[in-house]
Order: C-alpha cells, then sequence, then structure tokens
C-alpha cells in the first residue's frame, strides 16, 4: 500500500532510526544463536555425525560416551545385529590440551577437507580446528605416552566431542596407546534386546549426556529469548508512540472515509517493511561474518534456525503492532480532530 | 435535497443528561449555500457531525434526496464519508507526508477511482483552486491559504453530494477568506452541490443563500 510507503519516504530519519536499533537487535540475535550453535558444534559435531540413530553404552557411562567401556561379550551382540564399535580414548598431548583419540571402521562419517586417512599406525586425521595449531606433516607427541607420536596425515571437517577435537587413528595407531584395542560404544540402527547393564541410547540422549553442552546451550538460548522480548517492547512502544502523534491524522483519515481496515494494513506494511528490511541485513552481515571468521571460533550459522528467527521476528513485530491497531481501531474521528 | 426532520442529540444519562440539539429542523436545496452561526457551545460542531455520518442523532431523521442517513452502520457511515459527504476543517488537516497531488489521489482511490483518473481529477480540481504550480509540494511548504485550498479541493474530490465546512476561513486573514469562500460558493453552484457551512465571520453572510442561527440548541432562521 503506496501510502504507507509515502510515509516512510517523508520521516525517513525515524524511521532508518527504529529500523537501525531492530538490526542491532536482530543482529545480536543472530550472533547469539550462531555462537550457542558454534558451541554446541563443538560439543556435538561427532555425534551428529555418527553412522546410526542408536548408540549402544556401558549403563554406568550415564550416557558420556566416552565414559563407556563395552566388554568382549557386548561386542559380540553388537557386531552381530550390525553396530559399528568405537575405541575412543583421550590422549594428553605436550604443549597442547587434548585430543579423542579415535578408532573405528565405520562409525563415523566426515569429508577429508585436507591430506588423507591415516594409512600407517603412525598417522593421524585431525578435526579442522586444530589445522590453526598443527600443519599437514607436523608431529603430536603424547605426554602420558612415553614415545608414542603421530604424524597428521590431513584434517576433516568439524568433529568434536565435548570441546574436544577429535584424531582418527588406524586399529595399529590405536594400539600405540592400548594393545587390546578397548570398544568404548558401539553405533547402530537395530533396536534389540540388549544384556542389562547395557543401555541402547538415542543421539539425543548423547548430547545432552554432554556435561557442558547443556550448560552452554541453556544461559544463550535465554539471552535469545529475551532479545526477543526486549525486540517485541522495542516496536510496541516505538510505534505506540508514532500512532499516538499521528491521533489527528488518524482522526482525518477516518473522518474522509478512509476504513480501519486501510489504516491497519498500513501500520503494518510499514512495520513489516522495517523489520524485513532490519533483518535481512542482520541476517546478511551474519553470513559475511561466519565466513570472515577463523575455524577454531565457536560460530555455525545454522540455515534452518536463521528462517526460524526470522519468522520469530515478523510474528514478535505483529504483536508489537497489535497495541498501535488496537489504537487505531479505537480513535474517534471527531475528537480527534478537536470538534466542539 | 437535504433534510432534517427534527433531530435531538443530548449526552449523559438521566439527571445527568445534557441536551445539545433540541427539535432541529432543516431543508437545504442542492446548489445552494447555507451558513449557521451561533455562539460556541450551541451544537453547531455536533450538527455538523450529525450531518457528516460521523456521530448518530438520538432522535429524528436526515434525509439526502430519497435515502435515509440515519440508523447506519459503522461501515454503512464511512461509506457515506467516502463517496458522499466532503469536509472542510477549521483548519487544513491535510496528510504532511503526500504530496499536494496525492492529497487529492488518496481521497479518490480510497473511493474506488482508478489512479489515472484520479490523477486527472485531482489536476483539474487543484487548478480550478489556482493550485496548478504547487502540484507536487509537500503541504509544509505551502502558505496557509494555499493549504486551506488544497483541504477544500480534497474535499470536491469525491464528487460529494454534501460539503460539510466547519470554519474553514478561520486561520485565515479576511482577505484570503474572502477568496476562499468565494471559491467554495462558485463550485457549489457549478456541481450542484449542498453546502452548509458554520462561520462566526459575518462579513461572510452575503455569500450564503440561506442564513440561520443555533441558539440553545434550536435552529432559528435569520
Amino acid at each position: 500500500m503506496n501510502i504507507a510507503f509515502k510515509e516512510l519516504k517523508y520521516y525517513k530519519f525515524k524511521y532508518l532510526l527504529i529500523g537501525l536499533i531492530l538490526f542491532l537487535l536482530a543482529f545480536l540475535v543472530m550472533f547469539v544463536s550462531s555462537l550457542a550453535q558454534g558451541l554446541g558444534k563443538d560439543n556435538i559435531s561427532m555425534i551428529e555425525n555418527l553412522n546410526g540413530d542408536k548408540i549402544m553404552i556401558h549403563e554406568e557411562a550415564d550416557n558420556q560416551i566416552n565414559q563407556s567401556v563395552l566388554e568382549d561379550k557386548d561386542l559380540e551382540q553388537a557386531t552381530d545385529n550390525g553396530y559399528y564399535p568405537v575405541s575412543m580414548k583421550m590422549l594428553r598431548i605436550q604443549d597442547g590440551d587434548g585430543i579423542q583419540l579415535l578408532y573405528s571402521d565405520d562409525a563415523v562419517n566426515y569429508t577429508v577437507v585436507e591430506g588423507h586417512e591415516p594409512t600407517s599406525k603412525n598417522e593421524i586425521l585431525l578435526d579442522e580446528t586444530l589445522s590453526e595449531t598443527y600443519k599437514f606433516g607436523d608431529t603430536i607427541e603424547a605426554r602420558d605416552y612415553d614415545g608414542v607420536t603421530y604424524t597428521v596425515s590431513g584434517f576433516v571437517d568439524k568433529t568434536m566431542y565435548a570441546h574436544t577435537s577429535v584424531g582418527f587413528v588406524t586399529k595399529d595407531g590405536f594400539k600405540k596407546i592400548d594393545e587390546e584395542v578397548t570398544p568404548t560404544f558401539a553405533v547402530g540402527d537395530k533396536t534389540h534386546d540388549t544384556q542389562s547393564h547395557i543401555n541402547l541410547i538415542t543421539k539425543e540422549n548423547a548430547m545432552n549426556g554432554i556435561p557442558s553442552f547443556q550448560a552452554e546451550q541453556l544461559p544463550l538460548n535465554l539471552m535469545v529469548i529475551f532479545l526477543f522480548v526486549i525486540s517485541a517492547i522495542v516496536i510496541s512502544a516505538f510505534f505506540y508512540v508514532i500512532t499516538i502523534q499521528k491521533t489527528k491524522e488518524y482522526g482525518i483519515l477516518k473522518a474522509i472515509g478512509t476504513t480501519s481496515g486501510k489504516m491497519i494494513v498500513s501500520i503494518i506494511v510499514e512495520v513489516m517493511t522495517i523489520v524485513i528490511l532490519s533483518t535481512v541485513i542482520a541476517i546478511g552481515l551474519t553470513f559475511l561474518l561466519a565466513n570472515f571468521l577463523p575455524v577454531s571460533m565457536p560460530f555455525f550459522v545454522n540455515n534452518n534456525l536463521v528462517l526460524l528467527l526470522f519468522g520469530s521476528f515478523i510474528g514478535v513485530s505483529l504483536i508489537g503492532a497489535l497495541l498501535s491497531v488496537v489504537k487505531v481501531i479505537r480513535i474517534d474521528p471527531l475528537s480527534a480532530i478537536g470538534g466542539e | 435535497m437535504l433534510e432534517l426532520k427534527s433531530i435531538n442529540k443530548g449526552f449523559g444519562k438521566d439527571e445527568n443528561r445534557t441536551e445539545i440539539l433540541e427539535d432541529v429542523n432543516l431543508q437545504v436545496n442542492k446548489g445552494e449555500l447555507v451558513v449557521l452561526y451561533g455562539p460556541s457551545g450551541s451544537g453547531k460542531s455536533t450538527l455538523l457531525s450529525i450531518i457528516g455520518a460521523l456521530l448518530e442523532p438520538s432522535n429524528g431523521e436526515i434525509m439526502m434526496d430519497d435515502e435515509n442517513w440515519t440508523h447506519l452502520s459503522n461501515s454503512e457511515m464511512t461509506m457515506l464519508r467516502q463517496k458522499e459527504i466532503g469536509f472542510i476543517f477549521q483548519q487544513s488537516h491535510l496528510l504532511p507526508y503526500l504530496k499536494v497531488v496525492d492529497q487529492l489521489v488518496y481521497v479518490g482511490t480510497i473511493a474506488g477511482m482508478k489512479k489515472k483518473e484520479a490523477k486527472k481529477r485531482a489536476k483539474e480540481l487543484l487548478t480550478t483552486f489556482g493550485l496548478e504550480h504547487r502540484l507536487n509540494n509537500y503541504p509544509k511548504s505551502l502558505s496557509g491559504g494555499e493549504q486551506q485550498r488544497v483541504a477544500i479541493a480534497r474535499a470536491f474530490m469525491n464528487h460529494p453530494s454534501l460539503i460539510l465546512a466547519d470554519e474553514p476561513t478561520a486561520s485565515l486573514d479576511f482577505e484570503r477568506a474572502i477568496q476562499v469562500v468565494e471559491k467554495i460558493q462558485d463550485t457549489v453552484k457549478e456541481m450542484n452541490i449542498t453546502c452548509i457551512m458554520i462561520t462566526h465571520d459575518t462579513r461572510i453572510f452575503k455569500y450564503a443563500d440561506k442564513v440561520y442561527e443555533l441558539k440553545g440548541g434550536r435552529l432559528e432562521a435569520a
């Protein structure tokens, strides 16, 4: 509706200002939720990439897959049911934090982004987050195992568990720190009866089993919710004040025969134009930023989430505009014009 | 012909009730300009609001030709204001964000006129009112007299059958006021429209076909 755009154009500065505030709010929402997603990825990307929906773990592991140990008979049952066993062990390294050393045939899906698969017992394929610390061909030295070293054979797309990068080695490679190659957990799809001390859990259970995951997601998501509430209030307050300022204009419009419906449409068009422009710019900037941030920065733009946030912004602004709409419906043209 | 039949209007209930209008009868023919005057508080604006489908009378009937304009729904009243009635207020009450020509085009389009057609009529009307050089100006760059002339042109935009003017010259100096009233009179005659004008300015009375005084809620021919 053309009159709404003419008004936006005429009061450019006023509407630009509210647009700027909404842009900042939207950008903050996008940034914080991408950060939450990024931190999430640092916790759960390995679990997300598991080649199956079910995880077989020892019940005492309390849904923490790295705490589990499977016995021989458990393993037998697992392989019988088409599960892939995984051996995973935390390896502390000299001059560094640690790596989840992992051996498995087919349990984890990943894409090699640089270099190649480990071919000998001395090679290790690392999560790309470590590509800033190590280069292809660098040697990693274990802290707790004398003389155990690995050479970096390449990097894979983000594969982390509980803020620790995963490093893939061959079976012989894993033997260097664990002669038995003890299976920690197994991954598969089939539901079946298990030994009483074995639990079949979903990926979601395993994600929530990571203590840092919940602890990080909750406050960040709370922040996002608060930002939405603030946006709703800002939109509400701003448009309500503008509506009050324009009471007389609306009165005139009513007096000359404009229906309330038309005025409401014009308010909604104005709100939507500002909100859509501001959020689209904010989303664009978030995507741009994601390309420039280093890989080690926990920042991940989830397309579905962006759509959801965009939709929420529109919903929230419609709620914000509601107060103005009610006000406009109630305006009495007579008193607005200032009759006797 | 516009006909008011024993219009009553009061506000409040029981002992708090005040009667603003009592048994107001009036007939105005097409092409006639009628002036109403009276002290403030005598109910002039209330009467104008009732005729203008902004207020419902407590009693009585308003007939326009053979149509009954009383007991209408809100949306019927809106349609009436949109298509049949042209308002001219004390202040011009233009929309600040619309250019002069768009002020009229907007009124035309909400009444269902095509944009092209509305633009053509708007330009014609504004030319009649001597504003052809102001078409693309915003109201704030116009003088008070020019603004009021735009508002008057706007009132005529939708070929109304009735023009209601509430002290249209109050904010103008005498010379401008005379010009504006002459313009209203000319257009009313030319388009054969009924016009009711409230004014305090006795120097304007001579342009009216009839003059009425509203006194204590009753209408008397002056």
